[in-house]
């Protein structure tokens, strides 16, 4: 059985059978690339999976619990602190993303979830005096270059992300679920209308527009690292607050905001990958977003790649061209088309450099950093 | 040359290690002896030395390390690749290892009895180690003690013990036949070097120890042997200074230290003769320890 | 009145040489050479050598509890 199955089984609670240790390397290490370590430690508890595995892997399930317990307190700290500093300067704030998973009040996706950075959604107005506000509190633009940092100001109209000097945590502020440059960015008032109140007093999007955000930032990616991780966040969400107001919820709401082809996709992928089975009238309602035979074709062949639980040492090479054609259809969603070809160009001048010079010598930080 | 695979039997972990840089393979086989092997059935850690990428690499050549993937540091020159490898080792179980309390201190034991030594750099601690080590005490640890939350457990990671500078001359002196590994220039520490322990640590490096005393050593030139006792709340002070990240530590971590310093005997040492602060480890510490 | 709050995990050590704050979220630590039996005192009294010492109560506010904060702050204003 391919590693691919062997995962998808213990997610979903299924007996492999007597692996050999071997495998079990395979599985943990594959399994601690995408970030789900932790997540299929609970939920092999869960299923009752647990009791046959080797110590090998309950060490290795052990330490991601433990690792994401400290990140599930530090996220709690970082956002009292955010919470109470923000608050005051903008209307609206809310918790986004993974951070939001593991604010939201005993939610499966959020048990072992770990996360790089906390995405805040503000108005836009708000931008510049949070920013402002964020740096007396150490929070300082991360270091990018003048090309990286016009790109953010005057193109995309969004702050860079943010990096406290000392804790290291990553802040990304938004005023919009996608950069108003892609031409996709919904009327985010609408969106402010589906947010609830954890018990601590965080907010965050409803369970339907959570998972509407994730499959849009998923699906219209041009880079996926931790493909199985994301397309179990979406699973999770559904099986844990699905019923017939969130079905109708997430149709109408991505239907309203233009997203409705991005929900089928997912839609489809949850089914084809994780075998989660959709309710009839949600099929019925998105069928008319189904795409073409043939894009549906090269949308597969992208997505049931990366969105498997993969690891780059396993990979082959039509995972390299996965991931080529989804830098590609990534970007061309997401910029005007003279702006993609400049900053394509620009991209792939940087790799010449990297392969030439080594690739490192374009690091700011490194000694022999030389002016470009 | 292509990536070799090879691997590391060091309980309780088990590396392998990738790596293309011909010195570096040199070095493990030298200080690691029988650790060193062709095959292992389950590593937990998947570690690459490799040289560094284009034209660069033939200039001035580089090493990097990686985690699977991951890259925590920058590269070096390729001669002191093996160091960076060591770095790396340590930074990998820092970092993932949860199910054990991680204290930043070399651990010795005679007897069944081990004492935790704390020290920032230039404590002279790795001396005090590489001394210990040749005259009678097991190395449990150089750099980091792997405590079994919830006890005064330690269990041994053992490995060679990294010296810095003078120290490197005056261990080549004390024991001019043991297992060196090559000197690192100019690292970021100054000049390294790892001194591989005697047969006997690598012997017993499953078997577990009771932590008994826990010995701050300072190094001070032409200083007679000066023993303060610290209370509790100053050993814990002094171990959460130096010696024990409690941003990443949990509850289990918290009351294990407590429980720690409560349990043990606690002292500051200054000194200058290594010989010196050993007799009062042996004559007044392990003899004064509670079974 | 509870002084400290539901995040501060506190230990008083038993050679009574001092009392030692962990912020199980922050992973702030503070060590204070006074035992709890004395801190709690001490906070109790309005004008006592703790509540006087601007720069420890600063360190220690980040484990006080809701209702000790207000109270503090009540003292504080009168």
């Amino acid at each position: 059985m391919h590693i691919h199955d062997i995962i998808i089984d213990l997610f979903l609670g299924k007996s492999p059978g007597q692996l050999p240790l071997s495998v079990w390397v395979q599985v943990i290490r594959v399994l601690r690339y995408q970030q789900c370590l932790a997540r299929i430690g609970w939920r092999l508890q869960d299923s009752g999976l647990a009791t046959e595995l080797p110590v090998y892997a309950l060490n290795h399930l052990k330490n991601a619990d433990l690792i994401a317990q400290k990140q599930y307190h530090q996220v709690h700290y970082e956002a009292m602190l955010l919470q109470r500093q923000l608050q005051p300067l903008t209307s609206h704030l809310l918790f986004l993303k993974g951070a939001a998973y593991s604010l939201n009040d005993d939610s499966a996706v959020g048990r072992g979830r770990t996360y790089s950075d906390i995405d805040l959604l503000v108005d836009r107005k708000s931008l510049p005096v949070i920013e402002k506000e964020l740096c007396l509190y150490g929070f300082v633009a991360e270091d990018l270059d003048e090309y990286d940092q016009k790109y953010y100001r005057e193109w995309s109209h969004e702050i860079p992300p943010l990096r406290h000097g000392s804790r290291g945590t990553l802040l990304d502020i938004h005023h919009n679920l996608l950069p108003l440059i892609t031409g996709r960015a919904p009327d985010i008032s609408l969106f402010f209308r589906h947010t609830r109140q954890t018990n601590a007093g965080y907010t965050v999007f409803s369970p339907a527009a959570m998972f509407l955000h994730s499959t849009v930032h998923l699906i219209l990616s041009e880079e996926i690292k931790h493909g199985f991780r994301d397309i179990t966040d979406l699973y999770l969400i559904i099986e844990q607050y699905q019923n017939n107001d969130f079905w109708q919820e997430l149709v109408s709401l991505s239907i309203e905001s233009g997203f409705a082809i991005e929900v089928f996709l997912a839609l489809r992928y949850l089914e084809k990958i994780l075998s989660l089975q959709v309710p009839v009238a949600v099929h019925q309602k998105l069928s008319t977003y189904r795409p073409s035979e043939f894009r549906l074709r090269s949308l597969d062949f992208i997505f049931l790649r990366k969105l498997k639980p993969a690891h780059p040492s396993f990979g082959n090479h039509s995972d390299v061209v996965a991931d080529w054609l989804l830098l590609l259809r990534g970007h061309y969603l997401k910029m005007p088309l003279h702006i993609l070809l400049k900053h394509l160009g620009r991209k792939f001048y940087l790799q010449a450099v990297s392969a030439v010079f080594g690739s490192n010598f374009l690091d700011k930080k490194t000694e022999n950093h030389r002016n470009k | 040359m292509t990536l070799d695979v090879k691997y590391l039997n060091l309980p309780p972990f088990c590396f392998e290690i990738q790596t293309d840089i011909e010195k570096v393979i040199r070095n493990l086989q030298h200080i690691y002896a029988d650790a060193f092997q062709d095959s292992a059935i389950a590593p937990d850690y998947f570690l690459t030395l490799k040289s560094g990428s284009g034209l660069r690499k033939y200039l001035r050549p580089q090493a990097r390390f990686l985690a699977d993937q991951h890259e925590p540091f920058k590269p070096i020159d390729a001669l002191n690749g093996f160091a960076l490898l060591e770095w790396g080792m340590n930074w990998c179980i820092a970092t993932q290892e949860m199910r054990f309390v991680i204290v930043h201190a070399a651990v010795l034991a005679k007897d069944g009895k081990a004492v935790l030594f704390p020290a920032p750099p230039g404590s002279g601690k790795s001396t005090l180690t590489a001394w210990l080590a040749f005259h009678g005490w097991r190395l449990l640890s150089d750099e980091m003690a792997l405590i079994v939350p919830g006890t005064n457990t330690v269990i041994p990671f053992v490995r060679p013990i990294c010296l810095k500078n003078q120290s490197i001359h005056l261990a080549k002196k004390w024991f001019p036949t043991a297992k060196f590994s090559s000197i690192a220039k100019n690292t970021h520490k100054g000049d390294v070097i790892h001194l591989s322990p005697p047969i006997d640590s690598w012997q017993q490096n499953t078997t577990s120890a009771q932590i008994i005393a826990i010995v701050f050593p300072r190094y001070i030139k032409e200083q007679s042997l000066e023993v303060t006792v610290l209370n509790q709340a100053q050993a814990f002070m002094a171990l959460a200074e130096n010696a024990f990240n409690f941003s990443l530590a949990g509850n289990e971590g918290f009351q294990t230290i407590v429980k720690l310093v409560e349990t043990c005997q606690n002292y500051e040492a200054t000194y200058s003769t290594v010989a010196e602060l050993a007799e009062f480890l042996e004559q007044d510490v392990l003899p004064n320890a509670h079974p | 009145m509870q002084w400290f709050n539901d995040i501060a995990l506190i230990h008083n050590f038993a050679d009574h040489s001092g009392t030692v704050f962990f912020d199980l979220h922050s992973g702030e630590t503070l060590a204070l050479t006074l035992p709890l039996e004395v801190i709690l005192q001490q906070l109790s009294v309005p004008d006592s050598g703790l509540r006087k010492d601007e720069a420890v109560m600063q360190r220690l506010k980040p484990f006080l509890s809701m209702a000790a904060i207000m109270e503090l702050r009540s003292c504080h204003d009168t």
